[in-house]
């Protein structure tokens, strides 16, 4: 099925990339000083506008607009728990925020293990905990990767195909492109203002599609009453051991993704206080008209496709917009407008994932296994050529994606929250010793580990026990060390 | 090495009642209270506990937000406080 007409969405998107690449240069020219703070952190001069905007275009992506239809066509009427487990993200920021945004403009934090390694200073903890940082960014970028090509597969598929080119490949390879050639040209002020760009447009388009998936069709009652006759399980009242996964769903984004290390950057770079608190207090009421928006468009999805396989259901919201166009043909160009703001929402995430795992690998894992003396402009430019380099070994994995979205989710947010303790704990206490401190991470990452291989060679029947995530599992033990730690360390500094 | 605490005036943790209601909405958000053998009634399309899970939602919104305006101070003129320099310009 063809949506819409492959060069109108190809001119489309050719100006959205025009406009990125200028804020891009501008972001190069900006620059003040040749640094990894200037680079990865803009010189920490971020105002609300900007702020406020490159949080929510990189908090909200791919994921947003591609697998969270996708996961409630799958879940049901549950998934609305969604909106309260996006929410819980920046209530999990005032665990640690107050201190850490006060000791990183003190000290010059430039990536989250900074922050661990100054409160816990051992080459191994900086090592494990940036590597499991790294592993949650890898797997972000790559599922952004994988939905770009996804997107524009569903989107402009049957037209590409006609004509013999692989649009999931050369989507994946060319977008792939843009993203390091203006985040390398300007950083994180290139990846902040190709934000603002992509976070107006996100919102734009999640308005344009909520209001008219809700109003067409009959309406959203009309919608619900054919899901009750079409798949009435979905609709259902969601049994104990699913209220059980919603509340565990909310509690591993609450840990897991407070921990996305773009974000903490993005607090890192706030120009004061002020615009950090009215950007954070603004952000909780995002998911009302983001989260809640793609929710009802996964229910009117299924009132419409019933019967999807699971594959097929990731591109529901590809499929729910043809069917609109069927019925509204005068909005076209809003569905124009919403598909390359699909486009935007997932290079939105994706620069950003880029960028903190450029700082990282430069920052927690070159710098001081190979270079010990701080050398700005040699830095500066390993930055660059890790971004490259990231880039050229994830395309060619994306290139080959045979999984859904929603798996890779759930195996990032297992290793990232492994962090928390660390940053929470070393945050309040000061009788925790750097060795508890890594016996918490490692046993914590080794028990999420193992329930996850346990359940894909059947020794247990999912990875959720008790209808609980792995990952919380592992921070429940990742915790009790810690907390055993403070009870029997005697030390006050070390 | 300065102690960058000393320099915050108020922070979250200081208000537990703060904490416990931003919890009781999310464990509101999930339907747990919702008697098993009932069945939901559509509400403007959606089940009447949806409607619970969003007002719940707000409710939470507004707690976090209230967290984040009042109980989230730094003692004047710290660097890139409120009242005191900014750090990046």
């Amino acid at each position: 099925m063809e949506t819409v007409a492959g060069p109108d969405l190809l001119a489309a998107l050719g100006v959205y990339l025009v406009a990125v690449m200028v804020a891009g240069w501008l972001g190069k020219k900006a620059q003040r000083e040749k640094s990894l703070s200037d680079f990865f952190l803009a010189g920490r001069s971020f105002g609300f506008g900007v702020l406020f905007l490159t949080l929510y275009a990189s908090q909200y992506s791919g994921n947003t607009f591609m697998a969270f239809p996708g996961e409630t066509y799958r879940f049901g009427i549950g998934y609305i728990y969604s909106v309260a487990m996006m929410m819980s993200i920046v209530l999990g920021y005032m665990l640690f925020a107050p201190r850490l945004v006060l000791r990183a403009r003190e000290r010059g934090y430039v990536t989250p293990t900074d922050a661990i390694v100054d409160r816990f200073p051992s080459p191994t903890i900086r090592v494990v905990s940036a590597l499991l940082l790294c592993w949650g960014l890898v797997n972000y970028l790559l599922a952004q990767l994988v939905a770009i090509g996804r997107a524009m597969e569903g989107i402009l598929g049957p037209w590409f195909a006609a004509r013999g080119i692989d649009i999931y490949f050369w989507a994946v390879v060319f977008l792939a492109l843009a993203m390091v050639v203006y985040e390398t040209l300007g950083g994180m002020r290139a990846v902040a203002w190709t934000d603002v760009i992509q976070g107006s447009m996100l919102l734009l388009g999640l308005v344009i599609i909520a209001f008219f998936a809700v109003t067409e069709f009959g309406g959203l009652a009309e919608s619900m009453r054919q899901v009750q006759i079409q798949a009435p399980k979905r609709i259902a009242l969601p049994s104990w051991g699913v209220r059980r996964q919603m509340l565990s769903g909310i509690v591993l984004l609450f840990f897991g993704a407070a921990m996305y290390p773009h974000a903490i950057q993005r607090l890192y770079a706030s120009k004061d206080l002020r615009t950090l608190k009215k950007s954070l207090a603004t952000m909780v009421f995002l998911p009302l008209v983001s989260t809640l928006p793609v929710f009802l468009l996964g229910m009117v999805a299924l009132s419409q496709f019933p019967d999807l396989s699971r594959r097929d259901s990731d591109t529901v919201t590809t499929l729910l917009l043809a069917r609109l166009l069927e019925v509204q043909p005068g909005i076209y160009w809003a569905v124009v407008v919403v598909f390359v703001a699909a486009i935007a929402a997932i290079m939105s995430t994706a620069d950003s994932a880029l960028l903190s795992l450029s700082s990282s690998i430069t920052q927690d894992l070159y710098r001081p296994l190979f270079r010990r003396e701080p050398d700005q402009q040699h830095l500066y430019f390993v930055g660059k050529v890790v971004s490259w380099a990231i880039m050229v070994v994830l395309v060619v994995i994306a290139a080959d994606a045979k999984f859904t979205l929603w798996k890779l989710l759930e195996l990032k947010f297992e290793f990232l929250m492994q962090v928390f303790p660390a940053f929470a704990f070393g945050l309040y206490s000061k009788r925790l010793t750097s060795s508890w401190v890594l016996a918490g991470m490692l046993a914590g990452t080794g028990l999420s580990l193992s329930i996850h291989i346990a359940a894909t060679y059947g020794l247990l029947s999912g990875p959720k026990p008790w209808d609980i995530h792995a990952g919380l599992w592992g921070l429940l033990l990742n915790s009790t060390i810690c907390a055993a730690g403070i009870f029997f360390s005697r030390h006050t500094t070390e | 090495m300065p102690d960058p605490e000393k320099h915050l005036d108020d922070e979250p943790r200081n208000h537990p009642m703060l904490w416990i209601l931003a919890f009781l909405f999310l464990v509101l958000s999930v339907p747990f209270y919702y008697p098993t053998g009932r069945e939901p009634q559509l509400l403007a399309g959606l089940p009447d506990w949806c409607w619970v899970t969003l007002l719940a939602d707000i409710g939470f919104a507004a707690t976090v937000a209230a967290m984040i305006l009042r109980t989230w101070k730094e003692r004047e003129g710290s660097k890139g406080s409120e009242n005191g320099n900014g750090c990046g310009a």
